[in-house]
């Protein structure tokens, strides 16, 4: 059984004649289902959790990439396969994943390639399938056995999956630490990236002040907390041109 | 071999420790590791380490091959390989089967090479010595 949630943002008419034409095409395909509609009401952690049962064999988000990761971040039955429909272009995930926008996702749905992949979680409470974003001075314990800081880092990266052009294999049961440097260049230097990879990362901020981790899904944590990789892992239906 | 110019993005570096990072602690890696930045605790890797000229290593170091242009405050032990290029500077035990040194490295230490399947360490010249037949050292 198919289980179509569509964004709250596609409430908006000048989506309508894009999804009149996605339904046509799924219907055509054979691959239509329920439809649920989130709005500011009706958000969609709440959607999720009442809606997916063990009969949903397939659940597929309607909307953008914030949207696909805010419906991972609701999941508690990850034996459900995840499908996905980007509306718009800009969806970097979506690219990722070989999914092509609106109606010609429907054909991706329905070749149904799919592939297992990694989750990440924090502070044993949320997953996330890319990654999370920290900003300003830390301190990252990996695995329990080494630690790392940067005295010039922009921002530390947690990544499970590929994103901003650094390949993170999302099958291989790691996360991905990539520490970006303030300045591309000193002294005329060009200051490289750092990558690291561990299962269970701990990160601490230095200084008095709590600093916030930024999780793909929107959601915000802040530290001290930990990152590690699941247990759990999600199938999610891929397009043939996916990047990993 | 690897050198600094063909620094990979590839799936066969496994770790990359930048120009300002700092890495504390007991690493232990799979695949490639380059570190240009510094490393103080113990360092091990199945497979190569690349050192950067403003890297420093504070910890005894295990790699299948390593290629070495910064400093090392520890003893490398080295399944294959260890060149030290010019700005390469050792405090420590080198261990390997075959050592490349260049003009201007630096080692103090011992050194240890597995002479069972050896082949000769290679050293290059800095200058070119012509012996007359007394022995006597003529500087070209």
């Amino acid at each position: 059984m198919y289980f179509y949630i569509y964004d709250s943002f596609l409430n908006n008419n000048k989506y309508s004649s894009v999804l009149n034409r996605i339904e046509a095409v799924l219907t055509d395909l054979g691959i239509n289902g329920r439809i649920e509609r989130t709005n500011l009401l009706k958000n969609i952690k709440g959607t999720v959790e009442r809606n997916i049962t063990s009969k949903v064999k397939t659940l597929v988000v309607v909307g953008n990439d914030k949207t696909f990761s805010q419906v991972i971040a609701s999941l508690s039955n990850f034996n459900v396969t995840l499908g996905y429909i980007p509306i718009g272009t800009d969806n970097k995930l979506a690219k990722i994943l070989g999914i092509p926008p609106e109606e010609e996702a429907c054909y991706v749905l329905s070749s149904r390639i799919i592939k297992t992949l990694d989750l990440g979680k924090i502070a044993n409470k949320e997953y996330f399938l890319t990654g999370a974003t920290i900003t300003g001075k830390t301190q990252i314990s990996l695995d329990d056995k080494y630690s790392i800081t940067s005295d010039n880092a922009q921002c530390a990266r947690i990544e499970n999956l590929v994103t901003n052009g650094h390949y993170s294999d999302p099958c291989d049961k790691m996360l991905d630490i990539i520490i970006r440097p303030k300045s591309e260049k000193i002294f005329g230097n060009k200051q490289n990236v750092s990558i690291l990879q561990a299962k269970n990362i701990t990160i601490q901020h230095l200084g008095e002040n709590s600093l916030p981790i930024f999780i793909d899904s929107g959601s915000i944590f802040k530290t001290p907390t930990t990152i590690s990789i699941s247990n759990e892992t999600l199938n999610i239906i891929t397009g043939k041109n996916r990047m990993f | 071999m690897f050198t600094l110019k063909d620094r990979p993005n590839s799936k066969n570096t496994e770790t990359i420790i930048g120009p300002s990072v700092k890495v504390k602690g007991d690493f232990t890696g799979e695949g490639d590791i380059i570190v240009e930045g510094e490393v103080e605790g113990s360092l091990k890797t199945k497979q190569n380490l690349l050192m950067g000229t403003s890297a420093r290593i504070q910890a005894n170091v295990q790699a299948l091959n390593a290629h070495i242009s910064g400093e090392i405050l520890g003893n490398i032990k080295v399944e294959k390989r260890i060149t030290l290029t010019s700005s390469a500077k050792i405090t420590g035990d080198v261990e390997s089967k075959i050592l490349i040194v260049e003009e201007g490295a630096v080692i103090n230490g011992k050194l240890v090479m597995n002479t069972e399947t050896s082949r000769k360490s290679e050293t290059k010249p800095t200058t070119n010595h012509k012996y007359q037949e007394k022995g006597e050292q003529i500087d070209k």
